[in-house]
């Protein structure tokens, strides 16, 4: 499991961890990033649609509404308007809470149905690696529900071992992505910016009580900002990874490192048994 | 008939507000009788998202025929435009002023949600600035 | 009075750790007589690490609306937890502040008036000086919502404070993603930088984020960062923005050089990056023609 400072190399990791453990276990990877998932950007897997992400919205029944304000003056989320002659319905402010519908006094709201997003698998069956990305439709706003169904989706299938890539951050749909896992990966750099968003990173996995192991990308060109912190703190330093502008030359290209050439797979073999050693 | 004005204050000498949605409250004028002013807080300045959609509606709860305003959100205009509340775009001055352009006919009527303002070519002139905020109605808890 | 500033500066991203925050400091820099500069990355804002900046004020940021229940008046009878769709009320009736969406519902079907709704404290925003001038900067709290209206508490703190000041620019550092506090940190912008590197992913944030500021009929223009990695996909940006007529400002080389600037909390400009100085003034005198500037 990553995560970390938006640019760090959260879906590096996470894309070509996958790669190097599918080589001899089942592995499922989750591209949470419901808002930008980038992880087939790198696996190039042909996706087919698996399941929609609904949530329900208000129907206003005009022939029973007396226009009478209250559902707009309830909802919170400021989704309803009431005009002398209609209801609109803002449906991208809608959560889907239901209030509207059991609070009518006429009962002229029923709900319907709206897909919020959509959740894609990857085709290839006889590989090792199962992938999923979940999709926040263009214009939508409520990226937890469907961050909410890949996890469904990831703990009632039976892996050996499951990745999830998260989106960045520190706000709801992180917070959702990281509940009920067992360990947490923190990718971050050796610079100010990299170090004040891994503190904030691990005041989180530590609310939420998941050990946890950090990855210093670009080790070699800040200062020695982590390892000091690591040092301090007695944290578990999972992996340097050196600046290579070979690294940085495939990621531009949307090349993985794993598959592409075998020379970063002992970077990978090493990172899974610091990993192993720190769960155990 | 009824002028609704968003406002950072309660009297005519203030300036014009330049959001719509989060403005901290709104002036009624009426038409024909200047000194019949109603001004009320804008409750929907602290809407977590919606703003917009709620101040519009505030607006036609107090039955305004016209609304000055800076420039608006989608969600705000297809409020005030299904209860066929004019709406109007508003210059850089106090809420007096605005008034007094309104009546003498020189505000242009906002035909589209955030589809004006400062459009900014290569080379374009000084001027076009204070666009003002677009109202945050469209905010997406 | 809230009159705006006449000009205002959105740099954004699409992707995170373009380099965003970077361009933001060198651009505060470069007009700091004129300018204000707001931090509206406020999920993760990192511009304040670089400008060292002296607290003059703050403010506690209050948003959002979580159920509050008052055991007293409990009477155990569970409507609440069938209304909730959304978990936040477990079997004992207790609510879960982290599931909590605010909608209201359980507070509206109690029989006893035993839940309210309460609005919470989410982050704080803060007025500072720094070397280049003012800043207005915010933190949303760990797992808060609602960074889209601390966004436009921003934008107007920075505005009110540059009226206030004479100044004639306000320089926002935006967030990364298409969402709502981006929306939010457009507001007022007269012109969008975007930041892009030679990357495919990159280059695929940069669309989205193009179309969305043209929605807004706002003029975007980018720069190119750490253009040296990838010649093919350089390519590709400066095709994409000649079709587009959107303005390259500059390309900036890449230079491992810009870790050293940001470990000694300087701009690349102040630790002396010679690769970039000569395209980063070409930046801004055309941002300067373009905003039709008067000082600076």
């Amino acid at each position: 499991m990553a995560s970390g400072k938006g640019g760090t190399g959260k879906t590096t990791i996470a894309v070509n961890l996958a790669l190097y453990l599918a080589k001899s276990h089942k592995v499922a990877l989750f591209d949470l990033d419901v808002e930008e998932p980038n992880d087939n950007h790198f696996l190039h897997f042909e996706l087919t649609n698996f399941k929609d992400v609904n949530i329900s919205r208000p129907l206003i029944n005009e022939s029973i509404c007396t226009h009478c304000g209250l559902c707009a003056e309830l909802c919170e989320f400021n989704a309803l308007a009431v005009l002398s002659t209609q209801v609109m319905v803002f449906e991208e402010l809608c959560h889907g809470c239901g209030l509207c519908s059991i609070a009518c006094p006429e009962k002229a709201i029923k709900e319907k149905s709206h897909r919020l997003g959509i959740i894609q698998k990857s085709k290839n069956q006889n590989n090792n690696l199962l992938f999923y990305e979940g999709k926040l439709r263009v214009g939508e706003a409520l990226a937890t529900p469907i961050i909410h169904e890949l996890k469904k989706i990831a703990f009632e299938e039976n892996h050996e071992y499951i990745i999830l890539d998260l989106p960045p951050g520190s706000a709801c749909p992180v917070i959702e992505a990281l509940s009920d896992t067992n360990f947490a990966i923190l990718v971050t750099e050796p610079t100010p910016a990299g170090e004040h968003d891994l503190l904030i990173a691990i005041d989180l996995v530590k609310q939420l009580e998941i050990p946890f192991g950090i990855i210093n990308n670009r080790s070699d060109v800040g200062d020695d900002c982590i390892d000091r912190l690591v040092k301090k703190e007695d944290y578990e330093l999972l992996l340097n990874i050196p600046h290579e502008n070979e690294i940085l030359w495939l990621y531009s290209n949307g090349l993985p490192l794993i598959g592409t050439t075998t020379k970063f797979d002992p970077m990978f073999s090493n990172l899974w048994i610091r990993i192993e050693e720190v769960v155990k | 008939m009824k002028i609704g004005i968003p406002s950072n204050g309660n009297d005519l000498s203030q300036a014009f507000a330049t959001v719509f949605g989060r403005c901290s409250h709104f002036v009624i004028v009426d038409s024909t009788d200047q000194k019949n002013i109603t001004t009320y807080p804008n409750e929907a300045r602290n809407a977590a998202g919606g703003a917009g959609i709620q101040a519009a509606q505030s607006l036609i709860n107090q039955q305004v025929d016209v609304v000055i305003a800076p420039r608006m959100g989608p969600n705000a205009w297809n409020v005030l435009q299904g209860a066929g509340v004019k709406i109007f775009i508003g210059i850089n001055g106090t809420l007096q002023e605005n008034i007094e352009a309104y009546l003498a006919g020189k505000l242009v009527e906002m035909t589209g949600a955030a589809s004006f303002g400062p459009g900014m070519g290569r080379g374009q002139g000084r001027g076009m600035g204070r666009g003002g905020g677009r109202g945050m109605g469209r905010g997406q808890g | 009075m809230t009159e705006n500033v006449k000009n205002q500066i959105t740099v954004l991203s699409g992707k995170g750790g373009t380099g965003k925050t970077t361009i933001a400091a060198v651009l505060a820099q470069l007009s700091a007589p004129i300018s204000l500069l707001a931090d509206c990355d406020v999920d993760a804002p990192n511009l304040h690490l670089l400008m060292n900046p002296t607290k003059t004020s703050e403010e506690r940021f209050m948003s959002g609306k979580l159920a509050i229940k008052d055991h007293e008046k409990c009477s155990n009878c569970g409507e609440c937890f069938e209304v909730c769709r959304f978990g936040a009320i477990n079997v004992d009736f207790d609510i879960k502040p982290m599931s909590c969406e605010g909608c209201g519902a359980c507070a509206w079907i109690c029989p006893t008036n035993a839940i309210s709704m309460e609005i919470q404290p989410s982050g704080m925003v803060y007025e500072a000086n720094t070397r280049f001038g003012p800043m207005v900067h915010a933190r949303l709290d760990i797992g808060a919502e609602n960074s889209g209206k601390l966004v436009s508490e921003v934008i107007q703190k920075s505005h009110l404070r540059a009226n206030q000041l004479n100044k004639d620019l306000v320089i926002v550092d935006g967030s990364p993603g298409i969402g709502c506090p981006v929306i939010a940190a457009l507001t007022n912008a007269k012109l969008v930088i975007i930041v892009v590197e030679p990357t495919s992913t990159a280059i695929h944030d940069m669309k989205r984020t193009i179309e969305l500021v043209q929605f807004f009929k706002i003029s975007p223009a980018v720069i190119i960062n750490k253009a040296t990695i990838n010649e093919e996909q350089r390519a590709n940006i400066i095709n994409f923005c000649k079709k587009g007529e959107i303005p390259v400002l500059a390309e900036l080389p890449y230079n491992l050089e810009i870790y050293r600037a940001m470990t000694n909390r300087k701009t690349v400009l102040e630790y002396g990056i010679k690769d970039l100085e000569n395209p980063l003034s070409k930046m801004w005198l055309e941002i300067k023609e373009l905003l039709q500037l008067e000082r600076g």
